[in-house]
């Protein structure tokens, strides 16, 4: 429920404000001259803030597009990754961005035009395809039907020639993306963890049977798809709980027609980590087993490896090996937004 | 005295800034506050969930108030604050009650944004305050004299969603500030309470949701009649009994046979070694 709308006055004329600003007619809107000021100030607590987030409407003025981290890279060549909004609509407990921001607010940068001038250039500066994907900051869908992101950016990726897409999302709100004709140059790729690691961690996101029908219809509609497992997580029942998760996806969905599956360890930096655990000291998860690595948080290097080994080994017997991308950063990485 | 402010706000404290006597007087007795005769620099009473501050004018004086009785409430750890007062306003009727959205340093150009992240009471409002008083009502927004100094030093002393200002407008260009009595003031205040107690249910849950995740003083206590603790010990100890509560809840945070280590630095490596070996036996 969002009560409270923060505008920043430069964007209070923009088409995009405007019709965000009429479909909250009855809420409380509140000018600012930058975002920061209500986003970054220190000693605010995004635990209790997500309890009711606000939504603040914001312009990027630079920055619109950024070289992906290596758990994020999807195919060889050239990756990057831009942010429309960050935080998220969504409460997954391993999600990093609670660990990265300050305040849980919304924040939609409504300058779409900006993102896409920022693309095209990036897209054009080398003949090699370059991937761009969104859901870094956030769920790239879960908020559509107040922000219009895939209304606006499919289309427009229906224009370039030398530029790929990547919708990372948890959500079902496909319905902007399935009014197009389906292009060879998007993918809307879903997260998933076993059914009940989704119940305990990833609050108020659809359930995995809800992922799956809104993935059934964009394949009907001739979509790309992708799956992620990312980040996994380990319970003393992984290997049932993912072999069942395994067979629930590819007993529904055809694994030929898949544009790529990968698999994502649990990694958080360790100042991250420190946080979550300070919001969340109740939390199971961040009592597992987990231990520090070069400044990252996983779990231990034992149960991580068994874990991917098994996953892969599972994924395997439905999948081609080449639509299979494990996704394991070195180091460095930041783990599990979208 | 109201009975939901108690009921709902269990272990949560609250600290209120008013600059008036005339504001304080309907907070008193509707909260049964009495005067703390110990107290001399300022006018401060008390309840057993509610200290209250008369700060006198001006931002400085809220500021220094605010400062004095979170030094005399010692660390009570998530407690609330409130800034509660009069102001004027270009339009509203008086009588208005306004929560605080933003607060502006009219003198230091700084603007200040309070999270809001709860069931709002009433209508939220810009609040400017200002180093004299301003018969104008040029400014948008409650134009008075404390929220900045008061917001900008709680803050200090607890998260930010838990520092909040509430005006009541006083006065506007058909009814004269010059002419306000101490009794309209009080009256004005009174006309608040049931508002007022909205307010603080709200960030007593927020408190409470806060207050519940650390440890339970009396078992620190426990550990600290068996050990002693350097600082960061003590943060490792609060860290290690929370993971604990999370992987074995039933064994209270305590194992007796603990008591044979003779330094705490070795319990410290224990325990941890002990709940590591939990953590996958209950993953
Ligand atoms: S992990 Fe993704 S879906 Fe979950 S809260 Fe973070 S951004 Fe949202």
């Amino acid at each position: 429920m969002i009560d409270l709308i923060y505008v920043e006055k430069a964007i209070k004329a923009h088409p995009r404000t405007r019709a965000i600003l009429e479909r909250f007619a009855n809420k409380t809107v509140i000018e600012c001259d930058r975002y920061t000021e209500i986003f970054n100030p220190a000693g605010q607590n995004f635990r209790l803030q997500k309890q009711r987030p606000a939504l603040i409407l914001a312009r990027k003025q630079e920055g619109w597009v950024l070289p992906a981290p290596p758990e994020y890279r999807i195919a060889a060549g050239r990756n990057f990754y831009f942010s429309h909004m960050l935080n998220c609509l969504y409460d997954c407990r391993y999600c990093f961005l609670q660990g990265m921001y300050r305040s849980a607010n919304y924040v939609l940068f409504v300058n779409y035009e900006d993102f896409v001038t920022a693309i095209e250039a990036v897209a054009d500066s080398a003949a090699t395809p370059a991937w761009f994907c969104s859901g870094y900051d956030c769920d790239s869908l879960a908020l559509e039907p107040v922000t219009r992101f895939a209304e606006y950016f499919v289309p427009a990726f229906a224009e370039l020639d030398n530029a790929f897409l990547e919708l990372r999302t948890k959500s079902t709100q496909i319905r902007d993306i399935l009014r197009y004709a389906p292009l060879s140059n998007v993918v809307t790729a879903f997260s998933f963890t076993p059914d009940r690691v989704a119940r305990e961690l990833e609050h108020r996101t659809p359930s995995v049977s809800k992922r799956l029908d809104a993935i059934a219809k964009l394949q009907q509609a001739g979509w790309a798809v992708g799956l992620r497992f990312d980040p996994l997580i380990y319970t003393a029942q992984f290997r049932a709980q993912y072999q069942q998760l395994f067979q629930q996806i590819f007993t529904r969905l055809n694994p030929q027609t898949l544009h790529s599956v990968s698999l994502g360890v649990f990694r958080l930096p360790k100042g991250y980590f420190r946080t979550l655990v300070k919001l969340y000291p109740e939390e199971r998860l961040f009592a597992a087993p987990l231990e520090e690595r070069d400044g990252m948080i996983s779990y231990r290097a034992d149960l991580e490896a068994e874990m991917r080994d098994y996953c892969e080994q599972e994924l395997l017997k439905y999948l081609p090996r080449e639509s299979f991308f494990p996704c394991y950063p070195e180091s460095g990485g930041k783990a599990h937004a979208g | 005295m109201t009975d939901s402010l108690c009921s709902t706000q269990d272990s949560s404290w609250v600290n209120l800034v008013v600059a008036l006597a005339a504001e304080a007087k309907p907070l008193q007795s509707w909260y049964g506050l009495k005067r703390d005769a110990t107290q001399r620099a300022y006018p401060v009473f008390r309840n057993q969930h509610i200290a209250l501050i008369i700060s006198g004018l001006g931002k400085l004086n809220a500021a220094a108030a605010t400062g004095y009785l979170h030094a005399l409430n010692g660390s009570v750890s998530n407690s609330i604050w409130l800034n509660i007062g009069i102001a004027g306003h270009a339009h509203r009727p008086v009588g208005t009650g306004l929560l605080a959205h933003q607060v502006v340093d009219a003198s230091m150009g700084v603007t200040s944004y309070p999270p809001l992240p709860f069931e709002l009471p009433c209508v939220t409002e810009r609040v400017v305050t200002v180093d004299t008083p301003d018969l104008a009502y040029a400014q948008a927004g409650a134009v008075e004299m404390e929220a900045s100094g008061f917001l900008h030093a709680a803050q200090r002393y607890t998260t930010r969603e838990l520092v909040q200002c509430y005006k009541v407008v006083s006065d506007n260009p058909g009814q004269d500030a010059r002419q306000l009595e101490p009794a309209a003031v009080s009256a004005l205040i009174g006309q608040q309470l049931s508002t007022l107690d909205r307010l603080l249910q709200q960030l007593g849950r927020l408190s409470n949701e806060l207050t519940e995740l650390s440890i339970e003083p009396e078992l620190l206590r426990r550990y600290q009649q068996h050990w002693r603790f350097t600082v960061t010990q003590r943060h490792r100890l609060e860290a290690l009994l929370k993971r604990w509560r999370v992987l074995a809840p039933a064994a209270q945070g305590w194992n007796p046979d603990w008591r044979r280590i003779p330094h705490s630095k070795q319990l410290l490596s224990e325990m941890s070694a002990h709940l590591d070996q939990l953590a996958v036996e209950r993953a």
